[in-house]
């Protein structure tokens, strides 16, 4: 298991945006991208990574409907979702913490540094290969 | 003694429309207004980078810069477009229809745009035929519509390159197409051009401001003059949109339209309309069978599982509602039917609305929406219609926003900590002067939410007991590096014992915040800023707002009331702008001059959240001595 990079899966439509968080990782993570939920699943039947990130406004089908596909596909469910959205509303927040994502930041209001810490914190090697809370 | 001016917390229930319609200019116009500075500051910031005036750059760092620089001009653009789109929203669907000379009317829109067509370097040309007939349509409407086409095909063409308008008649309609010799839309883009807010990578890339919101716009003019809008593009090579719409805007005319590419769209559309809407929405196909229903129109109505493809007659449980779906109907119907939500709710009138969606007069779907009624007035539903067109407007507003601006917030972030390469002083003092202004813009969205929330009667608050003195400990201690940063001392005594009260601890804080803010900033390096807390019972606040000349309307709590102050030792605000203090936008010349740099909605914002928690807040203060700012919060 040693050496082998962890993969991070970024549905988000802003390319701008996944090039800012790729540099941010330094190459840590093998870091692959779709561009709405369509793309998305495709990349998901061909493999699972070690976190999804997921934007919530995508052309097409939404984060939401996406989180919803997720959880209930038990190839996929276990995967740990982080919501990085500028939907920042409470209904929202609530909406993406019940559907199952693990935490829900709102791209305003946080510092690149905390995304990167709090990925950091996801992927992070552990002794035990459970994955549920 | 005078009342000072109260937002209106309930505009939902507000009859007066002219209210509401300054409430909507406001917004718009002070969003676009606003952001102007920062925007071109950080445009001017970065210029400056980018030339190398302030010094070598590395790739990495250029790579950065011009991202900025992107999102910057998009910025600019988006909000330059801002009021445009507001007054296009606001006008909803409505069309009135006369007999309009199309020739006319195109070269009317090509003189318009010919400044911007000058400056793109672009020649405008229209070419129609002779005797062309009169349509019957909406002039404004599709003035607007054809100016947005004129103008997408300067923005997105090539330098030196040309855009023509060209007029011609069919069996029974006309046909417009706007061509342009641009960069045209990738295919696989080609999909998502008519929703809101689409814009090509391409266009970003070539460095042109896109906006998707226009054509989102066009696409729903033409559909409400009766027509359709197509378009045709080559990448690389150029784009043709062609608008056809009927001579008249009734009558029978040929031409069907495949219903499976209508109801990709329209789903499309749907769901990312969705969120935003509390009303039911549904489309339906000529037979009435289901295409797409949405969130609220299946928690109104009852359905669960997968409905698509039956026939909306068959799951609606209530006879009105069945023989309303089963009668063949040629035209828009409503209806109002009380519905009970739950077993043991009340029933609530709502409002069922058929409206025909057509393609050269030919019925290919057919648009539900169902809309909790307040009154049975048709009035009252039109307004709550404007309502929910403004929240949306401005969720999605904000939202879009937020995305150049969060985009920029990590490249500086990136920038600043030179994991992109090193900066010089003075390439640092570029840099920082970018993160200030696009912070600021981040707090003036902020800002900006909460104000149209104000305004449409959602800003909400969630009491709870608590004390106060860890809301006040938590603000301070947030304050402690700024105002270290300019060598102000902040007193505060967090050892006093003081009763809990029933507040939102969130908005609370935002309150203290927003004092201890301006506290810091408005007061000179080596001041201070010192908070006080006492108990006050109403009658001695009644005394207090006598003494002081300030107004002070809740002093009838039983219990007292808990008051916080901040004082400060700054620059004063004159007695002739004390008025204005708590209104929109409020910022004093001295401030102005002084160049500090705020929105002016903090304290407008920060007096909504006491009054909503039955307080008040006032404001004392002398010319060159300081201000002390004063909030009361009713004690259980």
């Amino acid at each position: 298991m040693a050496g082998k990079k962890k993969s991070i899966l970024v549905v988000e439509d802003d390319k701008n945006l996944v090039r800012l968080l790729k540099d941010a990782f330094e190459g840590a993570y093998d870091v692959s991208l779709a561009l709405d939920w369509q793309e998305a699943k495709a990349r998901l039947a061909r493999m699972i990574p070690d976190l999804i990130m997921l934007d919530i406004l995508l052309p097409g089908e939404s984060g939401f409907d996406g989180l919803r596909q997720i959880k209930s596909n038990p190839a996929l469910r276990g995967i740990p979702v982080i919501i990085l959205s500028n939907l920042g509303q409470e209904q929202e927040i609530r909406t993406g913490l019940e559907l199952g994502a693990m935490d829900y930041l709102v791209k305003a209001d946080i510092s690149i540094e905390e995304v990167v810490k709090k990925v950091k914190a996801v992927l992070a090697p552990t002794k035990s290969t459970k994955r549920k809370k | 003694m005078p009342r000072t001016a109260t937002p209106n917390l309930s505009a939902a229930d507000d009859p007066s429309l002219a209210n509401r319609e300054r409430v909507r200019a406001d917004f718009a116009t002070v969003a676009s207004h606003q952001l102007r500075t920062p925007i071109s500051i950080m445009r001017w910031a970065l210029d400056m980078v980018l030339s190398g005036r302030g010094g070598r750059i590395s790739i990495k760092q250029r790579e950065y810069l011009d991202r900025a620089y992107q999102q910057n001009l998009f910025m600019a653009r988006l909000v330059g477009d801002l009021l445009r789109i507001s007054r296009i929203d606001e006008e909803g669907v409505s069309v009135v229809s006369a007999p309009v000379n199309l020739t006319a009317l195109v070269n009317t829109v090509m003189r318009d745009e010919s400044l911007l067509a000058r400056a793109y370097n672009c020649t405008l040309r229209v070419s129609a035929p002779r005797n062309f007939p009169t349509v019957v349509t909406d002039a404004l409407k599709l003035k607007e519509v054809i100016g947005v086409l004129v103008d997408n095909g300067i923005r997105y063409g090539r330098r030196e390159g040309h855009v023509l308008v060209a007029l011609q008649r069919r069996r029974g309609a006309v046909v417009i197409s706007v061509r342009d010799r641009g960069i045209g839309i990738p295919a696989r883009q080609q999909h998502n051009i008519f929703t809101k807010f689409f814009r090509a990578e391409n266009a970003i890339r070539s460095q042109t401001e896109g906006l998707g919101v226009q054509l989102y716009i066009a696409k729903h003019y033409v559909a409400a003059l009766g027509g359709t809008i197509a378009f045709h593009s080559v990448y690389r090579k150029g784009t043709t949109f062609t608008v056809t719409l009927p001579l008249r805007s009734s009558g029978p005319n040929g031409g069907a339209v495949s219903v499976p590419s209508l109801s990709r769209v329209v789903s499309t559309e749907l769901r990312r309309l969705s969120y935003h809407l509390s009303d039911g929405m549904a489309f339906l196909d000529p037979a009435f069978r289901i295409l797409e229903i949405n969130t609220s129109a299946r928690k109104i109505l009852g359905v669960n599982g997968d409905v698509t493809g039956r026939h909306i007659g068959d799951i609606v449980d209530t006879v009105e509602l069945r023989r309303f779906f089963k009668r063949r109907t040629a035209g828009e119907e409503s209806l109002v039917v009380p519905l009970r939500l739950s077993e043991d709710a009340q029933p609530t009138p709502f409002t069922f609305f058929l409206m025909p969606v057509r393609q050269q007069d030919v019925i290919t779907a057919w648009m539900l929406m169902i809309k909790e009624t307040f009154a049975h007035h048709r009035a009252d539903v039109v307004a709550a219609e404007r309502i929910r067109r403004e929240r949306e407007f401005v969720s999605i507003t904000v939202h879009e926003l937020n995305g150049p601006l969060s985009v920029n917030k990590w490249s500086i972030e990136m920038l600043h900590r030179e994991t992109t390469g090193k900066l010089n002083a003075e390439q640092r003092r570029l840099v920082d002067q970018l993160q200030r202004n696009n912070d600021r813009q981040l707090v003036l969205v902020k800002d900006l939410l909460n104000l149209a929330k104000l305004q449409q009667g959602r800003f909400s608050i969630l009491p709870q007991m608590t004390g106060i003195t860890p809301i006040l400990s938590d603000v301070i201690a947030g304050f402690r590096t700024k105002a270290k940063a300019k060598r102000l001392r902040i007193l505060w005594s967090s050892r006093q014992k003081l009763p809990k009260v029933r507040v939102d601890v969130g908005r609370v804080s935002q309150v203290v915040s927003n004092l201890m803010s301006n506290a810091i900033k408005y007061t000179p390096t080596g001041g201070s800023v010192r908070i006080k807390t006492r108990r006050i019972p109403g009658p001695k606040l009644r005394k207090v707002a006598r003494e002081l000349g300030v107004t002070i309307n809740h002093t009838d709590s039983p219990d007292g009331y808990l008051v916080i102050s901040v004082q400060d030792s700054g620059m004063g605000i004159p007695p002739n702008q004390m008025r204005k203090l708590f209104t929109m936008f409020f910022r004093s010349q001295a401030v102005l001059k002084a160049k500090i740099e705020g929105t002016g909605l903090g304290l407008y914002i920060a007096k909504a959240i006491v009054e909503l928690h039955q307080g008040d807040i006032w404001c004392t203060s002398t010319m060159g001595k300081g201000s002390t700012f004063s909030f009361s919060l009713p004690l259980a």
